[in-house]
């Protein structure tokens, strides 16, 4: 349906060209891969020396970890401005009142922001294919973490895209998201203050990096799968509310 | 419509005839903004409805231009035309939506030119544009002159004017003259109230209290406005003046034909001669202060 719609379409195309067009994503894509690309030279030169774990383990890995760590902060900055901007310019008013229905803006929104993830997750691919051309086995590995990845920066995007919806202050959009990331961040150490096994499992469940873990691994599995499908669509529903409030 | 603790708009009821270029004036804080939000259907009324004809039209079949226009600053005035009416329409009845609103708003010079550093003026063309792009049965503007210079100020009340017949126009302003010079029909709006709307002559009469006459005649002073007033004690001489050798009397009478003619007979025998003689009609500004004034309360009339 979604697909089909000519006006969703349209509003996608110029999201994500809009990006493109502005220098933000370039500048945050230069930074990325220039941090990237000098972890990937240390884990390589560190793993010179011998171990007895395999390259996956001292390179692949800690690579992945702190590409997820980047995309804590990347993502409040990419989605900052995603409704924000739109209040400020007046132009989010031309959205609602068009045929366009709330959730096709949203998804458009999404969507385009997704596109992005992937265009720089595409920067590292240069890491794991360099290993591939020397050789290193395991590839899967790298396949199931970039989805891992992939799922958990679109559910911050999200969160993201629903704090941008709230003002129209870019600012405040991305402290709000970056907060409300750490926090659920942070579930994830519950369990080292607490001894009740219930209350610690309930707070890893809310806990991203919990769920990116087994993908990192290697491992995907649907109760992951299921939290990165949940936690954007909640948040896609808390930023249809807060489209819809301004009717109110 | 009700904000927490406050009532925004109160019993506000208008009809906007189809094919009419409507004023809608009230002071600051009247609850234009509000009014004009739920009419395009971007607020929704705790109370009561806005009904639409055609049937069936509904909020899509509505062109905004809200007081800051709506733009991309980073596209070029072609392509958010296109981004705008790609929304609305096929592609094909877009492309030629865009050319004719590009003539029709006289953007043809920046089409290609990027939003941002265009002068007000264009960008208040490029809002009025994305407006009329997809030829919507009902326009709001919102303040579609303010800021921009006596030119353009011109072009643009022409190409209101044009409007007129093939949309419905609900035009915002401040600016009086503009009003009465473009609209065929006026509601204020006055503290979340309807004082006064209906046809612009409707209301004028309705306003009329008092009737003025301006007349030039050859001599007058106190004595003879004293003796007028003794005359007919249903005029009163507000004031004379002298300029270029005639006196200009203003007087103001009950209003009846009677009184007219009898107060022209006694301006001529006294005034010695009696050059011209003119009923002042009350301006929009007139009615807009008086209408805004006399309802301090909320209700109006």
């Amino acid at each position: 349906m979604l697909v089909g719609h000519h006006p969703f379409l349209r509003l996608l195309i110029k999201e994500i060209r809009s990006y493109f067009l502005t220098p933000m994503l370039y500048i945050i894509g230069a930074l990325f891969s220039l941090i990237i690309g000098w972890l990937f030279f240390n884990y390589l030169v560190m793993a010179k020396t011998p171990t007895d774990y395999s390259i996956l383990e001292t390179v692949v890995k800690p690579l992945m970890g702190n590409i997820h760590l980047l995309m804590i902060f990347i993502a409040p900055l990419l989605t900052m401005g995603t409704f924000a901007i739109e209040r400020r310019n007046g132009t989010l008013d031309l959205l609602l009142m068009s045929p366009l229905r709330h959730r096709d803006i949203i998804a458009a929104k999404f969507l385009s922001i997704v596109a992005i993830i992937v265009f720089l997750l595409g920067l590292t691919t240069i890491c794991p294919i360099t290993l591939y051309f020397s050789g290193i086995e395991g590839m899967a590995v790298v396949g199931s973490s970039y989805l891992g990845l992939l799922l958990c920066a679109s559910s911050y995007a999200m969160i993201g895209i629903f704090t941008s919806s709230l003002t129209d202050n870019q600012v405040i959009a991305a402290m709000v998201s970056f907060g409300i990331i750490i926090l659920l961040t942070f579930c994830g150490l519950v369990p080292s203050f607490t001894n009740g096994q219930i209350t610690a499992q309930l707070f890893q469940y809310f806990s991203p990096p919990f769920h990116l873990q087994p993908f990192i691994r290697g491992a995907i599995k649907s109760f992951d799968l299921l939290y990165f499908i949940t936690l954007p669509i909640y948040f896609m529903l808390l930023t249809h509310l807060s489209l819809e409030s301004r009717r109110w | 419509m009700e904000f927490p603790g406050v009532v925004a708009l109160d019993r506000v009821s208008f009809c906007v005839s189809s094919g009419s270029i409507h004023g809608f004036l009230g002071p600051n804080g009247s609850g234009k903004t509000t009014s004009i939000n739920i009419i395009s259907g971007l607020l929704t009324p705790t109370a009561g409805e806005v009904i639409l004809a055609p049937a069936g039209q509904g909020a899509k079949g509505i062109g905004l231009l809200p007081e800051t226009p709506p733009l991309y600053p980073t596209m070029t005035v072609e392509q958010y035309l296109q981004f705008v009416a790609n929304l609305y329409l096929t592609r094909k009845e877009s492309t030629k939506a865009v050319e004719q609103t590009i003539d029709e708003c006289g953007l043809r010079d920046c089409r290609k030119r990027i939003i941002a550093p265009l002068s007000k003026g264009y960008k208040q063309r490029v809002g009025i544009a994305q407006a009329l792009i997809y030829s919507p049965a009902i326009v709001i503007l919102d303040e579609p002159t303010v800021g921009l210079d006596p030119h353009s100020i011109d072009q643009i009340r022409a190409l209101i004017l044009s409007l007129k017949d093939r949309c419905t126009v609900i035009l915002s302003s401040h600016n009086l003259n503009e009003v009465e010079r473009l609209c065929d029909q006026v509601t204020i709006l006055n503290q979340g109230s309807v004082v006064a709307s209906g046809e612009m002559q409707e209301i004028k009469q309705n306003f009329k209290t008092t009737h003025q006459v301006v007349a030039q005649v050859k001599q007058w002073n106190q004595e003879l406005s004293e003796e007028l007033n003794q005359t007919l004690p249903n005029c009163q001489v507000l004031e004379y003046q002298q300029s270029a050798g005639r006196y200009q009397v203003t007087v103001s009478f009950d209003g009846s034909e009677q009184e007219l003619s009898q107060l022209s007979l006694q301006l001529a025998n006294r005034g010695q001669a009696l050059f011209k003689i003119q009923e002042e009609e009350m301006s929009l500004e007139q009615i807009f202060k008086q209408a805004t004034t006399q309802s301090g309360s909320r209700g109006g009339n």
